[in-house]
């Protein structure tokens, strides 16, 4: 949680003072009736439950239980002839204590008033709509959408304006990022009120046995995550090892993976592929393990023999990337000669092309063995006049774009650290990467 | 045909003849009972996926739904038709065995639900109370595990009842007892018929992503230790398939030791990789004197504690034996590679390797460890690996 910032101060305190006399209008005009403190302590609590416990969904969306228990609470409190339940009840979902410090504290109340306004909005369009559409299944389904879109509009009319007061954004910005919450809206609200609907017919156990899968997933997602984690930290084991036999890779696997997350950000790759990717770049040289540290550092030529013999690394990549599952699609891919660009080839995956154009500018980019680090002009001319040749064309233009994008500089003077000072200037070929002299390819 | 076809092909034919039934019949609930087989065939694609290669179908709540709203003969129909049609569908799925012994599985399974829903029901009398109904609901759910375990037990096809499967078999029952309940009501009351099902299946589905995910990771996370594990065996370090049969042969022995899931993990990992430093480490000049084993151990372990999640295995490849737990898998690890290097390596007869073992001083291998071995060997789970 981000502190809370000071221009914001006045637009919360106007919310909370709107909510705080919404909540005394609608105490004394319910004065007369019995306020259903049974039902609005279930929810109430259960509502600050499971505000903690959201489950991250694809495309940075997230599932709450604590919406649905909401919707199930309108319908309930709609049944009771209470407005007031609904707001207290919604302002409980804005009370997301975890991470709470001095300087976020402000936080609090502006999220209470704005999430209970929303669900009074959605309240007061429920309780207008036909009794024929909210109790004949299956109007009722249509009868969750218009509460639904009320909650959601008054939450984003809300937070869009805050955006534009604290950050000065624009409102077309911001509504791009809350589509995907809208989207997901409908079908919890949906469940929602058959939930609720539930609950009046047959008591709050049916809201025990909607959470339980909930927190279940939620359980699932974390293990997901650590589980993720342990495998990004995994990979920096070969990395490292990596690093120990060659010292010139060093960093060279991050920045290769950077490069190719680059390209595949604008080539419009979904999370899934994303991943795919870069642990595809991160262990792009997994083969080198089996090559023979003196043959990876030998500062001169190598011989036909011992050509051969760092070629070899190729293959083994190939079947060692092979073993993981979600890596077997590029893998299989992984050799330098299917990774050249070979425009007949419709079938080949586009990710060893993606990974071969990032590992080149890495490698004219960085300072090795044999010689200095090449300027980011050189570089960029080099993956042009390659292009569609040795290098897929749209891969080849779209890391040169993401790059002047990002205005970074890369390259000779631009490099963070090199492990070989006294390198020449220009240099042949490498030993590390099994390149031989001109010659000798020659006799190849 | 993947398994996203499949489910497209389930939903369409679903929809198409359960409104060509709810037409026919349309006062009637043949239409509900073809949506829910459908149901049931989706059930069986999607599965809360378990270590081992088990699972759970999101078949099993939608049992409690037909068990709870249909006659038994409408509900022996629409199981048995279901579970054809999801035997033809699994054909690309493992062998043909497999698919039998999963099909026997379900049918049990399907029978004890409405064995146990229907008893109680009559030793009840078909009382309506919120909290008998909610109690049968949830007893027929609970009966679902025994009876699931049982067949595999039966089948031989791996039970497992872990911390992951408790949660998965959590889900299932109280998600099916909602599904039930959505579509029956109670004494009238809440009955939303064919959508209470489809809407409470919601939270379901959210832990089916979920355990997907996790599946998915944990795969991909296991593959890439092996993967790592294979540079040594390419490099001409080990023989090939040295690593993967000495993490069987541990984890056996840690089985029969009584090793906490915890440490056993870490000894997999650790056998996995006891040689990984090797291929770090320069190529000596002779080739007939190789690197001293404990210059490869502690090269091996100083890489494998600088990542956190490979720390306990760096422990045990390090020799570390200053907690009693690691003491074990130490001696575990130390055992089981000598073993493999004297059968697969040396070409030795199995029984020869461990008279070799016992033959050295006392203080190098532990005894008890040594009779893990014996008892592993004996049981013959070494015969798959080999």
């Amino acid at each position: 949680m981000s502190p809370f910032p000071r221009r914001l101060w006045w637009f919360a305190s106007a919310i909370c003072a709107v909510a705080a006399l919404a909540a005394g209008l609608l105490g004394f005009s319910e004065r007369h009736q019995a306020f259903p403190f049974g039902a609005a302590l279930v929810f109430g609590a259960l509502v600050v439950f499971s505000a903690h416990r959201e489950v991250a969904l694809p495309q940075g969306a997230y599932l709450s239980p604590a919406f649905m228990v909401c919707m199930a609470a309108m319908v309930v409190f709609q049944h009771d002839g209470s407005l007031l339940a609904p707001l207290l009840v919604g302002m409980l979902n804005g009370l997301l204590l975890s991470g709470l410090t001095k300087a976020t504290w402000g936080w609090i109340p502006f999220n209470a008033a704005l999430s209970g306004l929303a669900l009074l909005g959605a309240a007061l369009v429920f309780g207008a709509l036909p009794p024929v559409m909210r109790d004949t299944v299956p109007l009722a389904l249509v009868a969750a959408l218009p509460p639904a879109l009320t909650d959601f509009t008054v939450r984003a009319g809300l937070i869009l304006a805050s955006y534009r007061i604290e950050l000065g954004r624009l409102p077309r910005e911001v509504v791009r990022e809350l589509v995907p919450m809208g989207v997901q809206v409908f079908p919890f609200a949906m469940v929602g009120l058959f939930l609720g609907r539930l609950y009046l017919a047959l008591g709050p156990t049916v809201l025990v046995l909607i959470i339980v899968p909930i927190l279940i997933a939620r359980e699932m997602f974390s293990s997901y995550m650590q589980v993720k984690q342990s495998h990004d930290e995994t990979v920096q084991l070969l990395i490292r090892a990596l690093e120990q036999k060659d010292p010139y890779t060093a960093g060279h696997a991050e920045r290769v993976a950077v490069y190719a997350g680059y390209i595949g950000e604008e080539l419009d790759f979904l999370p899934a592929r994303m991943d795919r990717l870069r642990f595809g770049a991160l262990m792009h040289d997994i083969g080198k393990l089996v090559v023979p540290n003196q043959l990876l550092n030998k500062p001169g030529k190598l011989t036909e023999e011992e050509f051969a013999r760092v070629r070899i690394h190729e293959g083994v990549s190939v079947q060692m990337l092979s073993h993981i599952d979600f890596l077997r699609p590029i893998a299989l891919h992984a050799h330098s000669d299917a990774m050249k660009f070979d425009p007949d080839n419709l079938d080949h995956p586009i990710e060893p092309y993606i990974i071969m154009v990032a590992d080149a500018y890495d490698a004219m980019t960085s300072t090795r063995s044999y010689r200095k680090a090449l300027t980011q002009e050189v570089a960029f001319k080099e993956l042009r006049d390659k292009s569609g040749k040795q290098f897929h064309p749209a891969c080849a233009e779209a890391l040169i774009r993401a790059i002047e994008k990002r205005n970074e500089v890369h390259g000779k003077g631009h490099e963070e650290e090199s492990h070989f000072e006294h390198a020449p200037e220009v240099g042949l070929g490498s030993a590390g990467l099994g390149d031989l002299l001109p010659d000798e390819k020659a006799k190849q | 045909m993947s398994l996203s076809r499949r489910i497209a092909f389930v939903v369409i034919a679903g929809l198409v003849a359960g409104t060509i039934a709810h037409v026919a019949d349309p006062s009637g609930s043949t239409g509900a009972l073809v949506f829910l087989a459908a149901g049931l065939v989706l059930g069986e694609l999607l599965v809360l996926r378990l270590e081992n290669r088990t699972a759970v179908p999101l078949s099993y709540p939608v049992l409690l739904v037909l068990a709870s709203g249909f006659s038994t003969a409408r509900f022996a129909g629409a199981v048995a038709g279901a579970e054809l049609i999801s035997a033809v569908l699994r054909f690309n799925d493992r062998e043909s065995g497999w698919r039998v012994q999963i099909m026997i599985e379900r049918l049990a399974v399907a029978a004890g639900t409405i064995a146990v829903y229907d008893g109680l029901r009559d030793v009840t009398h078909h009382n309506e109370a919120v909290a008998t109904v909610l109690l049968t609901l949830g007893a027929a759910a609970v009966a679902q595990l025994p009876v699931d375990l049982a067949m595999r037990w039966i089948l031989r096809l791996h039970p497992t009842f872990s911390a992951r499967a408790r949660l998965a078999w959590l889900a299932i029952a109280s998600s099916g007892m909602l599904m039930a309940i959505g579509y029956r009501g109670v004494d009238g009351r809440g009955q939303v018929g064919i959508w209470g099902p489809l809407l409470f299946a919601t939270p379901l589905l959210a832990a089916w992503y979920a355990f997907e995910r996790l599946d998915t990771a944990t795969r991909a996370y296991d593959q890439t230790i092996e993967s790592l594990a294979m540079a040594p065996e390419f490099g001409g370090i080990v023989p090939p398939g040295h690593s993967k049969r000495v993490a069987t042969l541990a984890v056996a022995m840690a089985g029969v030791l009584g090793v906490s899931t915890h440490d056993t993990s870490d000894l997999e990992r650790a056998a996995l990789l006891h040689h990984l430093g090797q291929v770090t480490i320069d190529e000596p000049e002779d080739p007939s004197r190789p690197t001293p084993a404990a210059e490869v151990a502690a090269v091996t372990s100083t890489m494998l504690r600088e990542i956190k999640p490979l720390a306990g295995a760096g422990d045990i490849v390090a020799g570390d034996a200053s907690d009693p737990k690691r003491r074990v898998a130490v001696q575990i690890l130390r055992i089981a590679s000598d073993f493999d290097d004297l059968t697969a390596r040396d070409g030795n007869e199995q029984s020869f390797a461990i008279e070799t073992l016992r033959s050295a001083p006392g203080y190098v291998y532990d005894d008890k460890v040594l009779g893990a071995l014996e008892r592993v060997v004996e049981a013959g789970h070494l015969a798959a690996v080999r």
